[in-house]
């Protein structure tokens, strides 16, 4: 092969380029972080983060003033890895181990696992016990409570 | 009208469920999760006289290559109500100590949560009599293809009918549950006949700080163990052991206890989990202490681990020197063999994180039986055959472990 060969030339700097929008877009998840929302309106106002990492750790299951929370989780990928080092200190395979671990023990229920970042934002709207992660940067002109936020 | 329990906890649970789900109706106040975790593995041996089996849990290979220690199946199905009420129904098949796939609920039980740091639990619940009890079958968690015999091989009490209560606080940064349970449990004896765990009460202590946790762990119960098999039968009346010494083999009334000492450390990228524990019994069983220390790192996907392990005898089930002739003290001393697991092992293997629900596991061991034991191997042939004992012997074991 040569550098000569414009087709293939084309198509290795097609594929880097690929990688670097894809590594830029992962930064972005990175750069920006991810907030722990909840609705606006008679959601969920404040929330400490010790509080925060027992729910999604299925230590408790409800809010200091006794409400139930009911938690949600983006499907797999960066913005749910993120989140989890951030508030937890556990990595991807350590979460999963532990969520495991909780689940067939019968100790707690996971979190319901979303199909999409719109569906999260539809269902923390629709009710004011939900709570959810979403990346920073979607939650701007939303009724939303940002009650952390982790980068 | 005589079902057998397991299938009438799973009945009377899925009445329960149904009853619930009807009385709290709305779709949105409610969830019904189902959720599940499998291995298929295999075992392979060379010897022409021994097979590997987890004592108590499955039945002896009888092939070289033997799926049966390691392979294993569970659905969940977990019902959660807004009101801190929950329900959880967890069938389990694996191979039993019969040789057949009967699937059983391991989990079959009502909770609800008294406060948010007590939930009282009722119904069929893993027994947590040492650290890792409750997770045995849940390979996915561990680093390792089956947690070590040498400790886990003390409890073949997988599971028990009964009521417990976790309790959970937080202490300035540290995790703190407690977990006292009290009930039953059955299970039945390779080659025939039935154990039992009456008036079984318990504790469990835990403490999580950081990347380390701490457990500590006590129950007592009363033990039974009725020997149907033929080649106790034939034992027995070959013997003519006096009812003494019969009554040191088989029957009821035992008093039994299990403890157990245990840390984890993991930073996520090492991982050491270490384990001291110790079954005792008045009778029909050896009492016997086991320890190990596993340490594994991740590099990416990729978790090989190197492990140690031991299981010490410390008292037989019968004293040989009470038998009324030195024939019967043999063939006492040959049945005592079959029954102890005292040995050591060095394992080394690895994990591969496949996908993020799927790893594949590779370990090798090299175990050395203890003399006056067969460790946790079935003599292929007479269990009671001297030069069964003081062997080195390579288990070489592969799975893949899911969950869904």
């Amino acid at each position: 092969m040569s550098c000569s060969d414009p087709p293939l030339f084309n198509r290795r700097l097609g594929h880097a380029l690929l990688l670097l929008l894809a590594f830029s877009f992962w930064q972005g998840a990175q750069a920006q972080g991810v907030v722990l929302v909840s609705a606006r309106t008679g959601g969920i106002a404040e929330l400490d983060r010790e509080t925060a990492a027992q729910l999604y750790l299925g230590r408790r299951t409800s809010l200091p003033d006794g409400r139930g929370a009911r938690l949600l989780d983006l499907p797999a990928g960066p913005e749910r890895d993120l989140f989890y080092q951030r508030l937890t200190g556990k990595n991807p395979s350590q979460i999963r181990a532990y969520w495991s671990r909780m689940v067939f023990t019968g100790r707690a229920h996971p979190p319901h696992e979303v199909n999409d970042q719109e569906d999260a934002l539809r269902r923390v709207l629709a009710d004011p016990s939900t709570l959810a992660y979403l990346p920073a940067a979607s939650v701007t002109d939303q009724p939303l409570h940002v009650l952390m936020r982790l980068e | 009208m005589s079902l057998p329990t397991p299938l009438r906890h799973a009945i009377s649970l899925l009445a329960g469920i149904a009853a619930l789900s009807a009385g709290f109706a709305p779709a949105a106040a409610s969830e019904l999760q189902v959720s599940g975790f499998a291995t298929l593995g295999a075992a392979y041996t060379r010897s022409d006289e021994l097979e590997f089996a987890r004592v108590g849990i499955d039945a002896p290979g009888g092939n070289r290559v033997d799926t049966g220690p390691d392979s294993v199946l569970g659905v969940q199905l977990g019902w959660q109500s807004a009101y801190g009420s929950s329900a959880v129904l967890q069938v389990v098949t694996r191979e039993t100590q019969r040789g057949d796939y009967t699937p059983r609920p391991a989990l079959a039980f009502l909770s609800h949560a008294i406060s948010p740091a007590l939930t009282v639990r009722a119904g069929r619940l893993r027994s947590p009599f040492f650290m890792l009890s409750d997770t045995a079958d849940i390979n996915y968690s561990q680093p390792w293809v089956r947690p070590p015999v040498e400790v886990y091989g003390l409890n073949p009490f997988t599971d028990m009918d009964g009521v417990d209560l976790l309790y959970r606080s937080h202490l300035g940064g540290s995790f703190i549950e407690l977990h006292p349970y009290f009930g039953t449990s059955r299970i039945p004896v390779i080659g025939g006949g039935r154990a039992h765990l009456r008036q079984l009460r318990g504790l469990t202590a835990t403490l999580e700080r950081d990347e380390l946790s701490f457990s500590a762990s006590h129950a007592e119960a009363e033990l039974s163990v009725i020997r149907t098999s033929q080649s106790y039968q034939d034992l027995v009346e070959s013997l003519q052991l006096p009812p003494a010494l019969q009554a040191r083999l088989s029957g009821k009334g035992a008093r039994a206890s299990f403890s157990s000492l245990g840390m984890q450390w993991d930073d996520g990228r090492w991982r050491v989990i270490a384990e001291l524990a110790r079954m005792r019994a008045d009778a029909f069983v050896n009492s016997a202490t086991g320890a190990y220390i596993a340490i594994g790192r991740r590099f990416g996907a990729l978790t090989p681990y190197v492990g140690l392990a031991r299981q010490r005898q410390d008292q037989p089930i019968a004293d040989p020197t009470l038998a009324d002739s030195p024939e019967s003290a043999t063939t006492l001393a040959a049945f005592n063999r079959s029954r102890n697991q005292a040995q050591r092992s060095i394992t080394v293997g690895t994990r591969w994180d496949l996908t993020p629900h799927a790893a594949i596991k590779a370990e090798f061991s090299h175990i050395d039986t203890e003399r006056g034991a067969h460790g946790t191997f079935i003599a292929r042939g007479d269990p009671f055959a001297p030069g069964l004992d003081d062997r080195d012997i390579h288990l070489l074991s592969v799975s893949v472990d899911v969950v869904f």
